[in-house]
């Protein structure tokens, strides 16, 4: 395996059993998908679509109904691998007796760090959550937002190399959010990889270099954040004072009139459109979808959304 | 016999059960069922006999069966030994047989879970199949049809048993049998196919290999068993439970179909045995593999992290505390001795309740504490943050159980420390004031009530310390003299005691010695079959006799004169080069024979002069510290307990005590034989020394010292006799008991009177009680943990208890059902019994009824016979009856009770472990 690439799944495939072992539900299937070092990846999906399963297979909590998991080369039931990783459940599933600093001096000892170096960390990570005030608290009297950012203190207690964040602005108001996105920033910065799944399309498009879609267990689409929001059919010409009887043609226009022509280029959508269009399309088509099925996709209904639908009729690509 | 019952008969045989034991011949003459039956005092539980000491020391012993090393001549070596090993139900004797059956009753456990383990993971990651037959495969149909017909075979057999249907034999099999058989077959197939099917899917390079290794075992255990000789056909069948008149063998010597049956049934035990090694060397390795890559840092992290949610989520340890003060502060109401002259009574009953609270309060804390935690740490996910970090499945299993016992070990040192005050307070308070009155009584001239108060004194004080108890061998004489194993039966049921008749030549004679004959044996020397093994009960001269005293000196030249003796034997018949170095060596222990008599005779003068000295001395003072030197060069008399009972036939006159006679026996006297049942009336040991001092021995003065003292009832009677009857007896002695008084009877159990031969701390003594408390949570720790890592919190408690009831309280019921000596047939059988009101002597009449009830049983009861080796023996690790006696817990007796908490804490935390490690906890 490429040394580059921190996650690997191939063929991974969940099915939950009832009591008698008769299948149940199909929560993944056949998911191949690698994640490479020092990206952020998106993993989206509606409730129910996986996210959560894929993460909770490559840490090991569950394990494959079909399929491999690798991080960093090895199983994902490997428990060394624990030592490179940071995780942040989707509830803060911490202990409520607990207080920050005894949380973050618990999980500490669970790794193989110096207890100075243990105790500089705590110290350091509680203040970068912004919890020096409440450390001696029990996390029982946090409320959701701190208890989010003392989840967060939790993951990256062993500096990991790679941090899985399982829905990371669940439940935090914009500023908690904010807050939030800014620290995966400068974790991305300090070259770390991330592994984050959400539904709160403009936090992932902020965020993610790369994402996948996830639609009832089946990967719907993976690829660049900016390339899967470019529309590709379609070319889009910003220009400036150019004047209304000029639309016809456009370029000779603009070069007969001397005007400035400031870009020819593809009109992008935002996330969110994306997101419910191939989520709709999934559910009228079952099973039709497939990942790179980016010709197929349909145009954005004029009006729906005016700010981004594209103002230039179709012009095949522009160079 | 149905194959399906066969199943379960092999499955518990397995396990370790005796199948029809009374068929075995080499079952019935057992030492130890023999023991058991003959003298019922091995198991005293009133009074101190009751803590005898000796007993709960077995009791401490390994989960495992008594060997009986009964085996056929024909047998090579070799096959005697895959017999033995092959066989769970006799332990090897040698030193290491324990260790092997315990890991045997592992190994099978381990079969049990990894085979129950595959079947699951096949039965749930199998895909649609192609052909059905109502929807089940047909395979599965098969299996379904052949537990219904296996279970109708049951019932059938049941049913002929009981004369209610014809026996239909084929080739002098019966019909039902080998349809029996039949339906085990297609189980098999099942297993088999389900088996390779899962773990050939899943690709488990180390599960294909032991079941390969399993099939290789079974290769061998069919080759061991085809070569037996025929002629150990009849002790084979016999080891199995074939009845004593089953024909395996033609006259000419061929098996019969009975016969190949047994072949194949030993084939079958043995392979159990041998793949359960198989899948044992499996987990062993795994075992091993996460074990070396435990930290230490790490299940100090799940420890703290469990004592911390112990005291601060679920507060358990602080209500537990709480409620031992709450109760403390009124059970001064309650606890009262019976009467006033059983003061004894009184530390009995505060200590044996202080303890028993104790126990109670950490077991429930413990059975409620454990289950819980880590089944709402699974379903409130909080576990997720713990797995995915770089802790083992083995390190969250053995910190938390870690933690668990800080927690246990706070309390027990809290609650230990405030039952020390409190006793401290109620019994020391007591003594002190008996003092106090003892004082007053002496100045107010009442000599009869301070005699009184002082007996009293001496009753607590004795409970108040930790006499380590030197049991004997028991047997009786009768009235007429003749010997017996057993006393008079006075007709009280409950009554574990002997009796012997008052102004009678009968006696209740102990022997002590480091190698005696089984009472059986000692009686009957001449009786015929197989002899019981030899009992070691020796008088531990060495700490009765002390250092540097006259006696011990004398003692040291009897043992240079067995040396010597041993070698003048040795003289006989030795090759010349020998002879030589055996004279060399005689003359060198003369020689130290003779400075040890010289040293001997200074200081028997030394010791007269100062007694001399003491007599003219007109200063007491000055006389009381001669005599006081003087007596430290003798080794003080040896102290003797006893605790009798007296059983009336006439009202006596008031007052006046019961009176007996005490007798102790030098082994060198011909008065108390070794088998008094034999015409030859001689010593136990000859005297090597006998022709130097002829019949006037200096250094034993006295061979026979006798007394008579009266009984007191409900009291320690306390007796001593001289250290020099000590001297050169290697450990033997005999010590008689006769009743003196007409009418009366004197009842007598083995453990009712000992040598005491140390007297220890109270304190130390109450805190190793405390440790059997602490064993005993270590145990149920494990299991409250095992049960949390697949059960949900109710059922997980449920189970703890269940646990701790079946070992703490149902245990003797247990071994009864493991060793067929369950009265009265199994639950369903008893049942109707109950509800018909019928007893469990008579044979209930063959109805459908009874015959479906004892078909239940022939399936139920084996599985319920497995319970014995997997439920632990709780009430074994429980030492508080010893510290409440006032008898010493010996280092042994700890030591064997650790070992017997760990044989059971260590493979279910090992259970647990594996299950936590294949168990999705987000599922």
């Amino acid at each position: 395996m490429n040394s580059d690439v921190i996650i690997e799944t191939r063929n991974l495939t969940k099915v939950y059993r009832d009591f008698w072992g008769r299948p149940k539900v199909l929560a993944l299937k056949a998911l191949d998908l690698k994640v490479h070092r020092g990206e952020i990846f998106g993993l989206l999906g509606p409730n129910g679509s996986g996210k959560t399963t894929t993460i909770k297979l490559l840490l090991g909590l569950l394990f494959p109904t079909e399929g491999e998991a690798f991080l960093f080369g090895e199983p994902a039931t490997n428990v060394a691998k624990n030592e490179r990783i940071g995780y942040l459940p989707e509830e803060s599933y911490l202990y409520k007796f607990l207080n920050a600093e005894e949380t973050l001096h618990f999980y500490g000892r669970l790794f193989k760090i110096d207890p100075a170096e243990r105790k500089k960390r705590v110290d350091q990570l509680i203040d970068m959550v912004g919890l020096s005030a409440a450390k001696h608290r029990q996390v029982r009297e946090y409320s959701k937002g701190m208890q989010r950012r003392i989840g967060l203190a939790q993951a990256l207690i062993n500096d990991p190399e790679m941090i899985l964040l399982d829905e990371p602005t669940s439940g935090l108001d914009p500023i908690g959010t904010s807050e939030i996105k800014d620290r995966i920033r400068e974790l991305r910065e300090r070259g770390k990889t991330i592994v984050l799944s959400g539904h709160l399309l403009a936090d992932m498009q902020d965020i993610c270099d790369r994402i996948a879609i996830l639609h009832r267990g089946e990967l719907k689409e993976l690829g660049q954040v900016r390339d899967l929001l470019t529309v590709q059919d379609v070319t889009q010409i910003k220009t400036k004072d150019l004047p209304p009887a000029a639309l016809t043609e456009i370029e000779e226009v603009v070069r007969r009139h001397g005007a400035e022509l400031l870009g020819v280029d593809h009109p992008t959508t935002t996330l969110e459109e994306l997101f419910l269009r191939i989520v709709r399309d999934s559910e009228l088509h079952p099973g039709r979808r497939r990942v790179g099925d980016r010709p197929g996709m349909p145009a954005p209904p004029a009006g729906e959304d005016g700010s981004s639908a594209p103002t230039a009729p179709a012009a095949g690509r522009a160079s | 016999m149905s194959a399906l019952s066969l199943f379960l008969l092999l499955a518990w045989a397995q396990a370790g059960g005796e199948p029809a034991a009374a068929a075995d011949p080499a079952a019935s003459p057992s030492p130890s069922q023999g023991a058991s039956a003959e003298s019922p005092d091995t198991s005293a539980p009133a009074a101190e006999a009751g803590a005898n000491p000796v007993a709960a020391a077995a009791g401490g012993a390994l989960p495992v069966v008594q060997p009986t090393a009964l085996l056929a001549e024909e047998l090579a070596n070799w096959q005697k030994w895959a017999l033995l090993i092959g066989d769970p139900i006799r332990t090897v004797p040698v030193w290491w047989g324990p260790i092997l059956s315990w890991v045997k009753i592992v190994s099978l456990a381990g079969l049990l879970g990894w085979v129950g383990a595959w079947v699951m993971a096949s039965l749930r990651g199998r895909r649609r199949a192609r052909v059905t037959i109502g929807g089940a495969r047909p395979l599965d149909a098969a299996l379904l049809l052949a537990i219904l017909i296996g279970i109708g075979c049951v019932f059938v057999r049941q049913a002929q048993q009981s004369e209610q249907l014809p026996q239909v034999d084929v080739a002098g099999v019966a019909l039902a049998s080998l349809v029996g058989m039949l339906c085990l077959g297609v189980g098999a197939a099942w297993l088999e196919t389900v088996l390779w099917s899962g773990i050939l899917r899943e690709r488990r390079i180390g599960d294909v290999l032991v079941l390969v290794g399993m099939h290789l075992a079974l290769l061998v255990a069919v080759g061991i068993a085809l070569s037996m000789p025929s002629g150990a056909m009849p002790y084979l069948g016999a080891r199995l439970g074939f009845p004593p008149d089953a024909t395996l063998l033609t006259p000419e010597g061929e098996l019969t179909p009975s016969g190949v049956v047994a072949i194949v049934l030993i084939g079958v035990q043995m392979a159990l045995t041998l793949m359960g090694f198989v899948v044992f060397l499996r987990i062993a390795l795994l075992v091993l593999g996460e074990v070396s890559a435990i930290r230490p840092r790490r299940l100090y992290a799940m420890g703290k992290f469990s004592w911390v949610e112990s005291f601060r989520k679920t507060r358990i340890p602080w209500a537990v505390l709480a409620i031992f003060l709450l109760i403390l502060a009124f059970t001064h109401w309650f606890l009262q001795p019976p009467d006033s002259q059983r003061q004894a009574e009184l530390s009995r009953l505060y200590v044996g309740t202080l303890m028993l609270l104790s126990s109670v309060l950490l077991t429930v804390m413990v059975a409620v504490l454990t289950p819980i935690t880590l089944p709402n740490d699974i379903r409130f996910q909080t576990i997720f943050t713990v797995v995915t970090k770089p802790v083992r499945r083995l390190e969250i299993i053995w910190g938390r159980m870690l933690g668990f016992m800080g927690v246990v070990t706070a309390l027990v040192l809290a609650l230990g420390g405030i039952s020390l005050l409190y006793l401290e307070r109620n019994i020391g308070g007591r003594i002190e004031q008996l003092r106090q009155e003892i004082a007053e009584a002496r100045e107010a001239g009442l000599d009869n009530q301070a005699g009184l108060l002082e007996a009293q004194l001496d009753q607590l004080q004795t409970r108040r310390s930790a006499r380590l108890p030197v049991g004997g061998s028991l047997t009786f004489v009768d009235s007429l003299g003749e010997p017996r194993i057993k006393g008079i039966d006075v007709g009280q049921e409950l009554e574990i005691r002997s009796f012997v008749e008052g102004a009678t030549q009968a006696e209740a004679s102990w022997l002590f010695g480091p190698m005696i004959p089984h009472p059986v044996d000692r009686l009957f020397p001449n009786r015929p079959g197989e002899r019981y093994p030899m009992l070691s009960m020796p008088v531990p001269v060495g700490l009765l006799l002390h250092e540097g005293t006259i006696e011990d000196l004398a003692n040291d030249i009897y043992t240079v004169a067995y040396e010597r003796a041993e070698l003048e034997a040795r003289k006989q018949g030795a090759e010349p080069s020998e002879l030589s170095r055996l004279n060399a060596e005689v003359s060198r222990l003369e020689e130290q024979e003779q400075g040890l008599l010289r040293e001997y005779e200074a200081l028997v003068a030394r010791y007269s002069d100062l007694v001399q000295q003491a007599e003219a001395a007109g200063d007491a003072p000055e006389a009381a510290r001669l005599r006081e030197q003087a007596e430290a060069l003798r080794s003080p008399d040896v102290p003797v307990q006893m605790t009798f009972t007296v059983y009336r036939t006439t009202k006596g006159r008031p007052g006046e005590p019961v009176y007996a006679s005490i007798r102790v026996v030098h082994p060198f006297s011909a008065e108390a034989p070794m088998y008094p049942g034999s015409r030859e009336n001689s010593p136990l040991l000859i005297d090597p020394l006998a022709r130097r001092f002829g019949g006037n021995n200096p250094l034993i003065p006295e061979l026979v010292h006798s007394d008579t003292f009266d009984v007191k009832e409900y009291y320690t009677n306390k007796w001593a006799f001289p250290a020099s009857m000590l001297v050169g007896s290697q450990g033997y002695l005999t010590i008689q008991v006769q009743c003196l008084s007409p009418t009366q009877y004197l009842g007598m159990a083995e453990g009712d009177l000992f040598l005491v031969a140390s007297q220890g701390s109270f304190l130390a003594n109450y805190m190793k009680g405390l440790a059997g408390i602490w064993l005993q949570a270590m145990v149920l720790t494990a299991i409250g943990v095992w049960a949390g890592t697949f059960l949900s919190w109710p059922v997980a408690l449920l189970i703890t208890v269940f646990f701790f009831a079946a070992g703490e309280i149902f245990f003797p019921i247990l071994n009864q059902l493991a060793t067929g000596q369950m009265i009265g047939g199994g639950p369903f059988e008893s049942m109707i019994r109950m509800v018909s009101h019928s007893n469990q002597m008579t044979e209930l009449d063959a109805t459908l009824g009874v015959i479906l009830a004892k078909s239940l049983d022939a399936i139920v009861v084996p599985i319920m016979s497995l319970l014995i080796f997997v439920v632990p023996n709780f009430s074994a690790m429980d030492l508080s009856n010893l510290v409440a006696d006032g008898f010493a817990i010996q280092w042994a007796t700890l030591g064997a009770n650790i070992l017997l908490a760990l044989s059971y804490a260590v493979p279910f935390s090992i259970a647990a472990y594996f299950i936590l490690k294949n168990r999705e906890v987000a599922a």
